[in-house]
């Protein structure tokens, strides 16, 4: 490798397929997709030993163009899938991602469960307040006056989500807020959320310019939260409740019980037939 | 204390740079993918143009750097004004509609800032060696500021708005 | 009947409140196997958690048996209090017994209407007359003396039972067993009727005792299984509950999941990522389950789903038995997703059927559905050691490190090498999007025909060999079934040949892919076919005439639960047919 770059060894081109992202130009995954590779890069993983589970969304097909080994399953559900592949390979990098919806709509079970259960995932989720890839109706995190639906002509009525809210609720022991618009800033999130033990969840606010067109804007909007990251999940309430939610930093970290499999090989298949012997 | 009053030692300044024109490169060929997958083909060809440009300067700082031991700086640790280098388009501020016209304007406005980055370094380092290498690369920016003003000048098309198109979104999935 | 009818005893122990019935049955069940017998039990209950009306139903029998009888020969009630739900389980005959308590109240009027004999023993009292005594124990002892068997291990299996509860209830349970063991009211009784149990019984092999759940879960094991991620549910849950010590003694693990969803995308993670992974489940649950099993099969990811069918439709009748999820484990996936769907026949067959599931899910990179029920799953039955032998299959076809690697890639088999994560080079991404050979998605109708056609060729052309079904006797007439009716079909092709009907069974064990050539072979010669399924819809029935084209005359007894069908109820059908 070239000792004159200013940057480490791998380069975050190594961790791309070659098929090129379909999503609309001005879309924030963009900015995801190449955080994680700059992170990846920064950490000098082998690409080979890391895993992208996604769902179904525009989010979703982050996998596809990666050169991760990835999953791309059904919507709702990547998390179950990612849990399931690192409690059989806690030696893999097990990345999850995907959109307000697929996470918080359908996989919302999964996603406090995954929050709770604090396995050594990372979880990101690109929020874009709106179902993209089916033409735009309201998400669990769009606002209740948002009437550019035909779903929910008049708005759904309903106060949205706080992602990071929920996570903290639900147990998550790493909660961070990125934004598209700094990919850089985003790379470093995930470089700490990948090496926090337990399960990081980190929002990005990801515009979408063809269904939220006014997201555009978000960039002379977002913020850097003032305080530091905190331990303390009483004071990452407080922080996140009183912020209008697009604030970003890492809001929360936390050290406790990794989840583990308690298993050593004690026993053969043949003393577990004997105990039918009568 | 700015960043160009910081700029003390010749590696420092190199290792900016490099990552300056390296990042710029980058970005552009992203946009350039975008726009290809999108069919705009005048918009792929100006962005690969200028992905071009920025890695032939990254590649002439690397001979400079010949020699010097650059310190390694990760991504989010370089003090650019902005959440970007100065040479970095912005990977949101494109439109799959738009024209040669709108992707010169990102570029001119990547050219000035990229100058200004290295004028400012080159009127307030500390160090002399500094100074002047920057200085020849705030030329440099110059140039290629007179190049796209000329690009822009011979485009036809001079459309503020962006192109319209008939068809409403579809779902592929 | 039998030659011997003395060697076949079927005794359902009656009680309520906390009588302990299922306790004196288990223990009865554990004496006839320490005594050299076979046998099988079941259990039936009321709604209560504890405390409700419970049956133990126990045969035993000298030779081999997994299915119970019409109707029993001896009914121990230990009191009478909503007796009237066992009635239609616990079928008498006008020579059958029935043991009563006095104390326990008025024999019913509908029971002493079937004019029965009555032996009336004062077991609350009997239990009385030694501290911590209790009735179910002087029941277990006069049992264990009508059936003539040793005492001498009663002892041990009474401690073994209530050593937890300390040192003065397994003793007064012993002093309860020996007052009704000697009782003498129970030896005259029993001396002054014919037909109890003479001769010692003499196999010689080794016997096993297992109830199906525990056998899938060694089937499993057996196959490979190192993951499983699950949600219980009656009837299932019983067979996680054995799976997850076991499964981590052997270096693998059970996740408890939060749910179905869950459960089946994590076990395509675990697979994913190289271990062979499995979940359990009844009919609700592998309805939830439909959409990731669909993702296994388009994702080419090994996943093995064992159901233990249990009444329906809906909520149903979760602890009783019916053979109503074949319809949704074969055509229950959305698109053409060709998969594997199998039945167990017998509880030892649980074993079998569950390993072979595995092992052709790992070689055939696709989902199994092993269908078995609350009938094998719950009943405990005592076996001859297990012994079979499947033949060989392919272990997952893994992929070496490969620049431009093709995870889809066609071959003459269908089957494609798949890289585990860690290979180096030859990532991919797995997807439930249609794809072309490189993983990557595509709509194209070249690609969609090249994988659709892939993924039916290598179910297809793959020879499952003789073990699509369980073949026995010769005929020219034959019954057709599946799953655990299998158990009382033979029975009946037993007693339909002892008088005169020679009767072949055929029992599928492999339902997806259909095998119409094999059983077209397995019907040469005969003339009558009798279909015997458990379900009102008549499921088997519809499977069969949409997959197989059987020339000879058809008849299909087809009944819901959550009655067994009975090998009886099925001779009866040849009764008026020749």
């Amino acid at each position: 490798m070239d000792q004159t770059t200013a940057t480490k060894a791998a380069s975050p081109k190594d961790y791309k397929s070659d098929f090129k992202p379909i999503w609309c130009p001005g879309c924030g995954d963009f900015a995801v997709l190449n955080a994680i590779t700059k992170a990846l890069a920064f950490l000098e993983l082998p690409r080979e030993e890391v895993a992208l589970i996604t769902g179904i969304g525009c989010s979703g097909r982050i996998a596809g163009f990666t050169s991760l080994y990835g999953f791309h399953g059904v919507h709702g559900r990547a998390l179950a899938v990612g849990g399931g592949l690192k409690a059989a390979r806690p030696d893999l990098t097990v990345l999850v991602a995907g959109g307000d919806g697929d996470g918080l709509s359908i996989g919302g079970n999964h996603f406090i469960h995954a929050c709770r259960r604090n396995m050594n995932l990372t979880y990101i989720m690109m929020d874009n307040e709106v179902y993209g890839m089916t033409k735009g109706q309201a998400s669990p995190t769009t606002a209740a006056d948002w009437e550019q639906s035909k779903l929910t002509p008049h708005g759904t009525g309903i106060r949205p989500f706080k992602p990071a809210d929920l996570a903290l609720t639900a147990g998550a022991s790493f909660i961070a807020r990125g934004f598209a618009g700094d990919p850089n800033g985003l790379a470093r999130m995930l470089v700490e959320a990948i090496g926090h033990p337990g399960f990081s969840f980190v929002q990005v606010l990801s515009p979408c310019p063809t269904f939220r067109p006014e997201q555009m804007q978000w960039k002379t909007q977002v913020r850097v939260f003032e305080e530091t990251c905190t331990d303390d999940p009483i004071l990452a309430a407080q922080r996140i409740q009183a912020d209008d939610g697009m604030s970003t930093g890492i809001i929360f970290r936390h050290e406790h019980a990794v989840f583990q499999v308690k298993n050593t090989v004690g026993a053969d298949l043949e003393s577990i037939e004997q105990e039918f012997v009568i | 204390m700015s960043l160009a009053e910081k700029m003390t030692d010749l590696s420092t300044f190199l290792a900016y740079s490099v990552a300056l024109e390296q990042e710029a490169a980058e970005r552009h060929d992203e946009l350039a993918d975008m726009m290809d997958v999108h069919h705009n083909p005048e918009v792929t060809e100006t962005f690969r143009k200028l992905a071009h440009y920025s890695r032939a300067h990254a590649s002439e700082i690397r001979q400079h750097s010949a020699g010097h031991d650059l310190p390694v700086i990760a991504p989010w640790e370089f003090e650019w004004d902005g959440m970007e280098g100065p040479e970095t388009a912005d990977i949101a501020d494109v439109n799959y509609l738009m024209s040669i016209t709108h992707a010169l304007k990102i570029a001119l406005g990547n050219e000035r800032r990229a100058h200004d980055f290295y004028h400012e370094i080159s009127e307030h380092s500390p160090d002399a060696g500094v100074r002047a290498l920057a200085a020849e690369f705030a030329v440099e920016e110059l140039e290629h500021l007179e190049l796209l003003e000329e690009w822009q000048a011979r485009i036809a098309d001079s459309a503020d708005e962006f192109a319209f198109d008939p068809d409403p979104a579809h779902m592929p999935e | 009947m039998n030659a011997t009818p003395s060697c076949d005893i079927s005794v359902a122990i009656t009680g309520s409140g906390g009588a302990g019935s299922i306790t004196a049955g288990e223990l009865l069940l554990g004496m006839a196997g320490s005594n050299g017998c076979f046998g099988m039990m079941r259990r039936s209950f009321g709604p209560q958690i504890r405390g409700g009306e419970a049956a133990a139903l126990v045969r035993i029998r000298h030779q081999p048996v997994e299915c119970m009888n019409d109707n029993f020969d001896l009914l121990l009630a230990l009191d009478w209090r909503n007796a009237e739900r066992f009635s239609g389980e616990v079928a008498l005959r006008p020579d059958s017994v029935i043991i009563a308590d006095p104390a326990a109240g008025e024999v019913p009027v509908p029971v002493r209407e079937l004019g029965v004999d009555i032996i009336e023993v004062p077991m609350q009292a009997l239990a009385k007359e030694v501290e911590a005594g209790r009735p179910n124990m002087v029941a277990l002892g006069l049992l264990c003396h009508w059936l003539g068997f040793s005492p001498d291990e009663a002892g041990r299996s009474i401690d073994h039972v209530f050593r937890d509860r300390g040192e003065v209830i397994v003793k007064g349970s012993l002093a309860a067993f020996d007052k009704g063991f000697t009782e003498p009211l129970i030896v005259e009784a029993r001396a002054a009727r014919p037909g109890p149990v003479e001769q010692s019984p003499s196999w010689s092999g080794t016997r096993w005792q297992v109830n199906g759940n525990e056998a899938c879960g060694l089937g499993a094991l057996r196959g490979g299984i190192r993951f499983a991620a699950a949600y219980p549910i009656t009837p299932a849950s019983d067979l996680l509950e054995w799976l997850s010590p076991r499964l981590e003694k052997l270096g693998g693990q059970l996740l408890q999941a939060e749910d179905e969803l869950a459960s089946i995308n994590m076990v395509i993670g675990a697979s994913f990522g190289g271990v062979p992974a499995m979940t359990a489940t009844s009919g609700p649950g592998l309805a939830l389950m439909l959409e990731g099993i669909g993702l296994a099969v388009a994702s080419e990811t090994p996943a093995v789903i064992v159901n233990v069918m249990r009444g329906g439709p809906s909520t149903g009748l979760p602890t009783k038995s019916e053979q109503v999820d074949l319809n949704m484990a074969l055509y229950g996936l959305h698109g053409d997703a060709p998969h594997l769907v199998l039945g167990a026949l017998d509880h030892a067959d649980c074993i079998l059927t569950t390993e072979w599931s595995v092992r052709l899910a790992e070689g055939l990179q696709t989902a199994a559905v092993v269908l078995t029920d609350q009938y094998l799953a719950q009943s405990r039955v005592l076996i001859p050691d297990p012994q079979y032998t499947l033949p060989e299959i392919p272990v997952r076809h893994t992929a070496e490190p490969a620049v431009d690697y093709q995870r889809y890639a066609d071959t003459p088999s269908g089957i494609s090498p798949m890289a585990i994560p860690g290979t180096g080079l030859s990532t991919y991404v797995a997807d439930g999007l249609e794809h072309r050979e490189n993983g990557k998605p595509s709509t194209a109708a070249a690609d969609h025909a090249l994988q659709l056609e892939k993924r039916a060729r290598k179910l297809r052309e793959f020879d499952f060999g003789e073990h699509w079904a369980d073949i026995r006797g010769n005929g020219s007439a034959a019954i057709l079934t599946w799953g655990s009716t299998t158990t009382a079909v033979r029975e009946a092709a037993g007693r339909l040949q002892d008088a005169g009907t020679k009767v072949k069974v055929i029992a599928l064990r492999l339902l997806l892919p259909a095998s119409p050539t094999r059983l077209a072979e397995a019907l040469q010669g005969v003339d009558r076919v009798l279909i015997v399924e458990q379900s009102h819809g008549r499921q088997f029935h519809y499977y069969l005439r949409a997959h197989y084209d059987i020339e000879a005359e058809c008849r299909t007894h087809a009944r819901p639960g959550p009655l067994p069908i009975t090998p009886g109820e099925i001779v009866e059908q040849f009764e008026n047919w020749s």
